[in-house]
């Protein structure tokens, strides 16, 4: 779960489709991705134990991903 | 590529549209743009610190006559591999006032002192930076857009154009970087 600095939950970074204060958004996982791939010491500051790159993308992918649900096996039927 | 990395040029197939649909301004020294790599447009912006909104820390925008704004650029070659890129905004804004000469004022001002930074979006949605000043929370080097040649006229007659055609032109060492976030990002700003 990705936190913002209370300091900053009034600070507005416009990114994405919005401009709303950082404490109000619920795509903080796109400003974090942005924060990684640039470094961007203005917003790494931002957040509270921002996690790698690699796991803020399996992050964002994985509520995309179906349910995958183990097929039935033969014997099942019987 | 024994001697040079070049790139293709490719875009969906479909038609584009030209013109300018809005301007915005801002002092180059309050915001800060995120650019993930070098190559990248700009995903991200920001006031920096010590700038606010109550401190004039604002994007400001232009008010110009419906399809009287043109962003030009013309690229250039000199002496050992030299680039250069001229941009060049014109706008016309409507009615000669103590409104307009107060605008015009500032303008010159900023070109004087740290130059205009502005925000083009065109008719097909894209949207553009020029003159900024700061990437990553670190300086590039200096992209200063100033007011040169503007000029204006009362009209001679009753329907005749009361307006000022405002020039603002600044040299680069490439073309304008996009931005990639909505215009809702950046209203928030303004």
């Amino acid at each position: 779960m990705l936190k913002i600095k209370k300091e900053y939950e009034s600070t507005v970074v416009g990114f994405g489709n919005s401009g709303l204060p950082l404490g109000k958004r619920d795509d903080l996982i796109d400003l974090a991705i942005i924060a990684q791939r640039s470094q961007d010491p203005s917003l790494l500051c931002m957040f509270e134990d921002l996690p790698s790159l690699e796991q803020l993308q399996k992050q964002k992918i994985e509520p995309l991903l179906p349910v995958l649900t183990p097929a039935a096996k033969p014997d099942d039927k019987k | 590529m024994l001697c040079v990395t070049l790139t293709g040029y490719t875009r969906p197939c479909g038609g584009t549209t030209g013109g300018i649909s809005d301007i915005l301004i801002f002092d180059p020294s309050d915001f800060n743009f995120t650019q993930t790599t070098a190559k990248d447009p700009y995903s991200a912006v920001a006031l920096r610190t010590g700038a606010t909104a109550e401190g004039g820390g604002k994007f400001f925008p232009i008010n110009f006559q419906d399809k009287e704004a043109e962003w030009t650029w013309k690229q250039s070659k000199g002496t050992a591999c030299a680039v250069k890129y001229e941009h060049e905004v014109k706008l016309m804004l409507v009615e000669n006032s103590n409104t307009l000469t107060n605008f015009l004022q500032s303008l010159d001002a900023a070109g004087c002192c740290c130059g205009i930074g502005m925000i083009i979006r065109l008719n097909t949605g894209k949207t553009f930076v020029a003159g900024e000043k700061y990437v990553n929370a670190a300086s590039i080097p200096k992209f200063t857009i100033a007011q040169d040649g503007s000029d204006g006229t009362s009209g001679k007659n009753f329907d005749d154009g009361n307006v000022g055609n405002i020039v603002l032109k600044g040299d680069y060492s490439r073309n304008l970087r996009e931005f990639t976030g909505a215009w809702s990002a950046l209203e928030a700003l303004m």
